[in-house]
């Protein structure tokens, strides 16, 4: 069965992922990791963070992706020895170096980060002989090379299916480097691609219009199915720097997506997919390569990020069943009359408008504006924890 | 240390040979960023010349490849002259493989671009007999250096030349012609420049070929000062000579073959080609991470 994979920039967005439908996340520890600005997690985060997922049947998989230079080297075997205890499922990694001494001196499974870019059977099988069991392919491949690719190796795939996207091969760009300094891979890509220039031919502008080498995100829900059936074992979701709401939003998106295609063989809609997604997308998307080489429309010129439809206002703690009081710990400005819609872990939603809002010490308010203040109000239906409360407008 | 240079036009090889140890040529089907794209025909009329002139020859095949264009690769490679050539210079590690299957591991060269930077990724594929690897570009001199007093393959360099620092399969440059509306007349030429907001005295070459779009750093980077350290550690120093001509070649190529720079000459180079040095990460250590913890 095709595995969901999900980020997780820190313990509580772990937690979310999983309970939104994600059979596995990937996290960042605080050695060997891209995405330096992501809160790492340390050792005993990640013990607990194996923990909560094993009990549910779920996977943890650690990064420890950056190209490294010699003075990295050091203390690489102790740290997976120290993943290796704390029982995690696998780790991802781009170094020669770093996946070699996971393979003869762990028991740790190894998957291939696609800094390596793994553009075809050849590389993907040269990885398998030496011990990888998983290889995450390059997201410059189009869905008939992946189907096909699938099909010419015992590597498990793992795909990308929503998320930011490298301009360029991933692991082969240096304009971090270049223009700041920021070692792109070594966790800090300033993502200089994004940046606005100029077009120069021989001195002269090209053009009066900002040139960008700046993509829209990749969102591939209606290319789940021929991924599925094409053999993918893994569909990877991208962001650990993105928030709750976001990483719930994504994974039970596209967990509903999933369960429905395996359940009915067929989707019949995806809109209301979309529509659901859109709840917390912020950035134009796109199918990124998965049609083919990315022409204009696939490209951010000018354009800004849209704003969500509805904003996240709340998360879900407690609720009292016998008062039908829920506690909530805010996240953004609202107030009573506003129509707000539940969001719970295990699939249950609904819609109500606020009628009453008491603080901490169960004073009357009328406006919530102080973030991760503890509220209460009377809502009509069980808030889970980790709930989802977001406002409509 | 031998001195490679990659080349611009075939009839230039008799001049430049008392000049170079080798040369480096490539077909736009398989290599990228080339100085000028060869017919099959051309490469192998070079290799033959190469072979009179009693230099080194090394085909650029450098552009990532998919499963189908590994399989033309197989057959263009068919066509070529393999026993006189000196090497092949891939990116992918797939094409190694591929050079493997064909029993000419030992000709291959391994560069990656970005990847190869301590000792034990430089030697990884020398348990696959192949002939050297390039070290990444954002190493440091001592870097170099520590891998290179560690290497089990030759070690290849780029010692003078525009520096790529960016790859993407996509064709950029036409995207955005197709964004404003008009034609693009600027594939495969190499004469654009992309300039940033915040940096205006850095304009950033920037082509596009059948491989996709790179870009490249506005300084040229330059080797010649600490070529006495190179000497020991680098097997191959690579003159490229993309956005220029064999002319820049034979300038250029006097100084590094007597290990010596002639800064009357460095000058006039750099005002003849409005181009400015520098020695990019040999003294510039890029950071790792720069979350403050």
């Amino acid at each position: 069965m095709v595995e969901l994979l999900a980020p997780a920039g820190d313990l509580e967005k772990l937690k979310i992922a999983l309970m939104y439908g994600a059979d596995a996340v990937f996290i960042g520890g605080q050695n060997f990791s891209l995405r330096a600005r992501a809160s790492n997690f340390t050792i005993d985060d990640i013990k607990e963070a194996c923990e909560f997922a094993h009990e549910r049947g779920k996977k943890v998989y650690i990064t420890t992706n950056i190209i490294p230079h010699n003075e990295d080297l050091e203390g690489v075997l102790e740290y997976l020895k120290q993943l290796e205890e704390a029982k995690v499922d696998a780790i991802i990694s781009a170094s020669p170096y770093i996946i070699d001494q996971a393979l003869e001196n762990t028991s740790l499974e190894v998957h291939l980060s696609t800094q390596q870019s793994a553009y075809n059977t050849h590389t993907v099988n040269y990885w398998y002989e030496k011990g990888v069991t998983r290889v995450v392919l390059a997201r410059e491949l189009d869905k008939y090379q992946i189907k096909d690719l699938t099909e010419k190796t015992k590597a498990d795939i793992e795909v990308f299916i929503h998320g930011g996207m490298c301009m360029s091969f991933s692991g082969r760009c240096s304009l971090s480097d270049n223009m700041t300094e920021r070692d792109a891979n070594r966790g800090g890509c300033a993502h200089s691609c994004r940046w606005n220039y100029e077009l120069v031919s021989d001195g002269q502008k090209v053009s009066e219009s900002t040139f960008s080498m700046s993509s829209k995100d990749l969102e591939a829900l209606e290319h789940i199915p021929f991924l599925m059936d094409a053999g993918v074992s893994s569909l990877k979701i991208e962001g650990r720097m993105k928030s709750l709401h976001y990483i719930a939003t994504v994974v039970s998106t596209y967990r509903n997506l999933i369960d429905t295609y395996l359940k009915e063989k067929e989707i019949k809609d995806f809109k209301p997919h979309y529509d659901e997604l859109m709840k917390a997308e912020n950035r134009l998307t796109s199918f990124g390569y998965l049609e083919g080489l990315p022409g204009v429309e696939q490209q951010l010129f000018h354009q800004r990020s849209e704003k969500p439809s509805q904003l996240f206002i709340g998360l879900g703690v407690s609720y009292d069943e016998k008062e039908k009081i829920a506690t909530i710990e805010q996240r953004n400005y609202f107030k009573i009359g506003s129509k707000i819609e539940i969001f719970n872990p295990s699939g249950k939603r609904f819609e109500c408008v606020v009628e009453d809002l008491f603080d901490e010490d169960d004073q009357s308010i009328d406006v919530a504006r102080h973030p991760k203040q503890l509220l209460k109000l009377h809502v009509p239906f069980e808030i889970e924890p980790y709930a989802m409360i977001r406002k409509i407008i | 240390m031998k001195i490679l240079t990659t080349l611009y036009d075939i009839k230039s090889m008799d001049e430049l040979a008392s000049l170079v140890d080798g040369f480096i040529i490539g077909n736009h089907d398989f290599g990228a960023r080339l100085t000028h794209s060869f017919s099959i025909a051309e490469i192998n009329k070079a290799i033959q010349k190469a072979d009179q002139l009693n230099k080194d020859i090394f085909l650029q095949a450098n552009q990532m490849l998919d499963d189908h264009l590994i399989e033309s690769f197989d057959k263009f490679l068919d066509d070529i002259n393999l026993d006189k050539l000196s090497g092949i210079v891939v990116a992918d590690l797939g094409a190694v493989m591929l050079l493997k299957s064909k029993h000419l591991a030992h000709k291959a060269i391994y560069n990656p671009e970005t990847l190869l930077t301590n000792t034990y990724d430089f030697n990884f594929l020398y348990k696959e007999h192949i002939l050297g690897a390039y070290v990444a570009k954002e190493i440091t001199l001592e870097d170099v250096k520590n891998i290179g007093n560690n290497k089990k393959i030759k070690l290849f360099m780029v010692g003078h030349g525009h520096l790529n620092m960016f790859y993407s399969k996509r064709q950029l440059v036409n995207n955005f012609m197709d964004f404003v509306e008009e034609d693009n007349i600027y594939h495969e030429k190499q004469n654009l420049k992309i300039i940033e907001e915040q940096r205006k005295d850095e304009p950033y070459p920037i082509l596009e070929d059948k491989a996709g779009t790179h870009v490249f750093r506005s300084h040229v980077f330059s080797s010649l000062n600490h070529l006495s350290e190179l000497e020991t550690v680098v097997d191959y120093l690579i003159i490229d000579t993309i956005f220029k001509d064999d002319q820049y070649a034979k300038r250029i190529l006097p100084m590094y073959q007597d290990r010596h720079g002639d800064q009357k000459l460095i000058d006039s180079l750099k005002r003849d080609y409005q181009e400015s040095w520098d020695e990019a990460f040999f003294y510039k250590k890029t950071v790792y991470k720069t979350k403050e913890s």
